[in-house]
């Protein structure tokens, strides 16, 4: 059984059809790039399985639950214990120091300081970030920005993380690097990747291709 | 999470620091200058409601108990002005045992004996006119509970024959009044209108603040709900960031109250002093204040928010409320005009005190329907407007994508204006009525007691300053329709002043001319028929106050000649000059005579009212100028704010070509379009409001418009809007910068 399947997707913003009956699955652990030209509809793909963006028709589900008519509430809930996400940028909040913005997602659900603090530390360690803790998102590089974000995105031990062309904004070097470390965490805890990308080199770290023209997804390659 | 902890992040978010702070700070700062001067404000009015009502109570407690039996105690009080203040001088006779002794004073003073006010003390030991007035021995000092303030004049004289004058009366306690001394319901009504004039460009100001960074705010609200936070949730987030100003402002306003108490609590207005130890705000308007803070912080903040769906990757405007909704702000208007207008469309009777409730909720719901009319009329307006140059055009695109920010600071400006200018045009049109335009009338009335008169006639006789002294009186008379009216029985050096008369000898009688008099009418007086004979002289209505409302006025030899009683007689003295020195010289001449004989002057009077004109009137340009400022720091506030969030659009229009002068004019437009129909609708609501108050304070009262004082007023906002848009200039030339085309 599929961990998140979504089938027969679409979605219009006023005329633009951005997608046009998408289908979807990926597994526990697995990680999927979703891939195609700019305007094909592989953001909107994203957001409509993350139970951000609402589809016109079809049906995402999350094990076994449907993922459209949630309440919002129920919605908010899972982005903060079983999703996470990593965007190209402006996803930390500049007010919080790096180890605040870790911990974000937990204090959010109701956890306390100083226990979110402390497994907000632990992440980034893992992410060799633990020098960067007091530091706020100003103050540090454009690839460890994305490294605490990957650390917040993985704080929770979510069961599905979204990136959305997380290395978009960064050389090749510091795109490689995160590219590394986020699927190597997201591998520890069996998290399951999709991955939005136009980059090859990107989607060369996945499992599974999945291509999106003209909103729709012909086609599914498993990647060597 | 808990609402505490939504809470805390918020706060924790708005105190955030580094590169963030840079954004959050101007909104911080300005939030806690604008909640910190509102709370200053509300506290100290809140003191000025408390001390006054302590002021009245203290005066009620030495209100004599007036006894209808013989008592112990016999009193009068004379209330007269010296040196510009007023002095309360009661005269006290002790005819038994256990005689009353009122607050502040441990023993009744004997005759010849003196119990004076501490600033009575000092005025007595520096000016010799009134130590000659009041020759007797200082017995004692009045203190505090004796005294409504500090500074007043209070004098308890002990004396003979009160007894057995109808000017004594029998007194069996102090403490007999329960209300006010007057001047609260004038002050309540200004500090009604104060507060409203104060606290809605605070308001405005703390909206204005909550705009600022209104991009990252929304951004960052964004991110905070793709990290999984609830709607409610980032809500309550939101008002937290707001909880830090309302916090920080908290502390400044009670740090500026307490900083400005003393300065306050020792001011005067209009000889009202208060102690010190009364002005505090008194719990339940403390609590009230209390309560008011947060709501002052969090209101705009969430108010702001009504409109915005915050999504994970967005922050969405409602369609719902593109459209700005008219009707509300018409109920708005409409209330407030029926509420002014209760006698005709409410029934209500045309009395000072019936009407008051209604003049207050009228006048303040017609301020606070400004601001919500402004965005409206504004919009309507700019919709209509085309061609013009390119700054103008630029101004007029922008005004109509977005013309709500920039009216709604403007309305700000509008209500201070509006504020001030119909205070300034109801007091001065009711001040002339009230206290006439006698400033420089020579004449002194004398109330006298009977068996005294013969003594004060010499008495004056004697004084330089007197040129002649005269006995008049006024006797209530019915007509023949049965219509009260008055007999002035005077002699003709009297009434010569009085009408105008071109000539008059004793046996005369004057008919005045818009009363319908008659020669052959016949009048009632005091059961005494009096007709007017075929030789009575008409003339025109009298310009003296003591003239005012009297039909018939008659000589002496023709008030004999009639029958006329011979009672009520009272002196009126031509003094060589008008001057409270010469007022001051008769006061010391009748001195010897002490309560028999009570002097009152026209002059003194009126004087009286252009110091409080003059009084408000200053009040008047200091809080319109604090407004006007505050509104103004508001506007350069959303001006920067709208620069930095445009920054891209100016750095490109500049790279391409358009002159930093042509984006300047644009700035200035941007401003003076709002402001100039702000200016317009400001005095238009003033004079209609103005006109539909002085409508109800009486048929007598005109409307009276000081286009000096308007003109001030709004030259002074016109000059500061001008300032905000200079010292938005630099902040203009930095963003069209070529750097400002950078977006990440």
């Amino acid at each position: 059984m599929s961990l998140l399947t979504a089938t027969g997707l679409c979605k219009s913003f006023g005329a633009t059809e951005a997608l046009r009956g998408a289908d979807f699955a990926i597994d526990t652990g697995e990680i999927v790039a979703i891939m195609g030209p700019s305007g094909s509809g592989k953001s909107t793909l994203l957001h409509c399985l993350a139970g951000i963006v609402r589809p016109d028709q079809g049906r995402v589900a999350y094990r076994e639950r449907d993922l459209v008519n949630m309440s919002d509430a129920d919605r908010s809930s899972l982005r903060r214990s079983e999703f996470g996400f990593v965007f190209q940028f402006g996803q930390l909040v500049p007010e919080l120091s790096c180890l605040e913005n870790v911990a974000l997602p937990l204090r959010l659900g109701g956890m306390r300081r100083k226990p979110a603090e402390a497994a907000a530390r632990e992440a980034l360690d893992r992410f060799e970030l633990g020098d960067l803790a007091r530091k706020r998102p100003g103050e540090v590089s454009g690839g460890q920005g994305q490294r605490v974000a990957i650390a917040r995105a993985l704080v929770t031990e979510p069961k599905v993380v979204f990136a959305d062309e997380p290395t978009g904004a960064l050389d090749s070097l510091n795109g490689e690097r995160v590219m590394g470390l986020l699927l190597a965490a997201a591998k520890d805890v069996g998290t399951a990747v999709i991955l939005v990308t136009h980059d090859v080199r990107v989607a060369a770290y996945s499992d599974r291709e999945v291509v999106v023209r003209d909103g729709r997804t012909p086609a599914q390659v498993a990647v060597p | 999470m808990s609402w505490l902890n939504d809470f805390a992040m918020g706060f924790r978010l708005a105190v955030g620091g580094s590169r963030a702070l840079r954004t959050n700070l101007p909104r911080l700062v300005l939030t806690t200058v604008g909640i910190g001067v509102a709370v200053a404000i509300l506290l100290l009015l809140a003191s000025t409601v408390t001390a006054l009502g302590e002021r009245s109570h203290r005066l009620a407690a030495r209100e004599p108990v007036v006894s209808a039996d013989p008592a112990s105690l016999y009193a009068t009080a004379q209330t007269d002005i010296v040196g510009g203040r007023v002095l309360t001088a009661t005269s006290l006779e002790v005819t038994g045992p256990r005689a009353p002794v009122p607050p502040g004073l441990d023993a009744l003073p004997a005759p010849g004996q003196i119990a004076v006010s501490p600033a009575f003390a000092e005025l007595l030991a520096t000016d010799p006119l009134l130590r000659e007035r009041f020759p007797q021995h200082v017995s004692g000092t009045v203190a505090a509970p004796g005294l409504a303030g500090p500074d007043e004049l209070v004098a308890y004289v002990g004396t003979t024959g009160l007894r057995d004058s109808h000017f004594g009366e029998a007194v069996s306690g102090f403490g007999a009044a329960t209300g006010s001394d007057g001047a609260s319901m004038q002050l309540v009504f200004l500090l009604v209108v104060a507060v409203a004039v104060l606290l809605v460009p605070m308001l405005v100001l703390l909206s204005a603040a909550s705009r600022i960074g209104g991009a990252e705010r929304e951004r960052r609200l964004s991110t905070l709900r793709l990290a999984g936070a609830r709607r409610g949730q980032v809500h309550r987030i939101a008002a937290g960031e707001s909880l830090a100003g309302a916090l920080s402002g908290g502390v400044l306003g009670v740090v500026l109250y307490l900083a400005l108490r003393p300065s306050a609590a020792s001011l005067e207005f209009e000889g009202i002093t208060v102690f010190r130890p009364d002005f505090a705000p008194g719990w339940p308007l403390g609590v009230a204040v209390a309560l008011l803070v947060p709501a002052l912080a969090v209101g705009p903040a969430w108010f702001g928010l009504r409109r915005l769906v915050i999504e994970p990757l967005a922050v969405l405007r409602n369609a719902d409320h593109g459209k700005r909704r008219l009707w509300w702000r018409l109920v708005l208007l409409a209330l407030g005009v029926v509420l002014l207008l209760p006698d005709t469309l409410l029934g209500v009777a045309s009395r000072p005190r019936e009407t008051l409730p209604f003049l207050l909720a009228g006048s303040t719901l017609l301020l606070v329907a400004v601001p919500a009319v402004m965005p409206w009329v504004t919009e309507l307006v700019v919709r209509r407007m085309r061609g013009g140059g390119p700054a103008w055009q630029l101004a007029v695109r922008r005004l109509q994508l977005d013309s709500g920010t920039p009216s709604r600071v403007v309305a700000g400006v509008v209500v201070v204006l509006a504020g001030v200018i119909t205070l300034q045009i109801m007091i001065g049109s009711v001040a002339p009525d009230v206290y006439g335009d006698r400033a420089e009338s020579d004449l002194v009335n004398v109330d006298v007691e009977e068996s005294a008169e013969a003594e004060a006639i010499r008495l004056l006789d004697g004084s330089a300053v007197v040129e002649g002294t005269y006995r008049l009186r006024w006797l209530p008379a019915t007509d023949g329709s049965g219509q009260p009216t008055q007999v002035l029985v005077a002699p003709c050096e009297l009434l010569s002043r009085y009408f105008g008369a071109a000539s008059c000898s004793d046996g005369d009688v004057l008919a005045v001319s818009d009363s319908g008099v008659e020669p052959g009418a016949a009048f009632t007086v005091e059961g005494v028929t009096f007709v007017v004979p075929s030789g009575s002289v008409a003339v025109a209505p009298g310009t003296e106050s003591v003239a005012r409302g009297v039909s018939l006025a008659v000589t002496p030899a023709a008030a004999t000649a009639q029958n006329l009683p011979d009672t009520g007689w009272m002196l009126q003295s031509v003094l060589n000059s008008g001057s409270p020195e010469a007022l001051e010289r008769v006061r010391a001449a009748l001195g010897p005579l002490e309560w028999r004989a009570t002097v009152s002057s026209e002059a003194e009077y009126a004087r009286s009212g252009e110091d409080f004109i003059a009084a408000v009137t200053r009040l008047l340009y200091a809080g319109g100028l604090l407004g006007l400022v505050i509104a103004s720091v508001s506007l350069l506030v959303l001006l920067a704010g709208q620069l930095s969030e445009r920054r891209q659009a100016f750095a490109a229009m500049h790279a391409s070509g358009v002159p930093l002068r042509v984006l300047g004019r644009s700035v200035l437009w941007q401003n003076a379009l709002p402001m100039g129909f702000g200016v317009l609708v400001a005095v238009g609501v003033a004079i209609g409001t103005g006109a539909m108050i002085v409508r109800l304070l009486g048929p007598t009262t005109t409307l009276r418009l000081d286009v000096t004082f308007m003109g001030v007023v709004v030259a002074v906002a016109v000059v500061l809007m001008l300032a905000v848009t200079g010292a938005a200039l630099p902040a203009l030339r930095s963003v069209t910068r070529v750097e400002a085309l950078r977006s990440e």
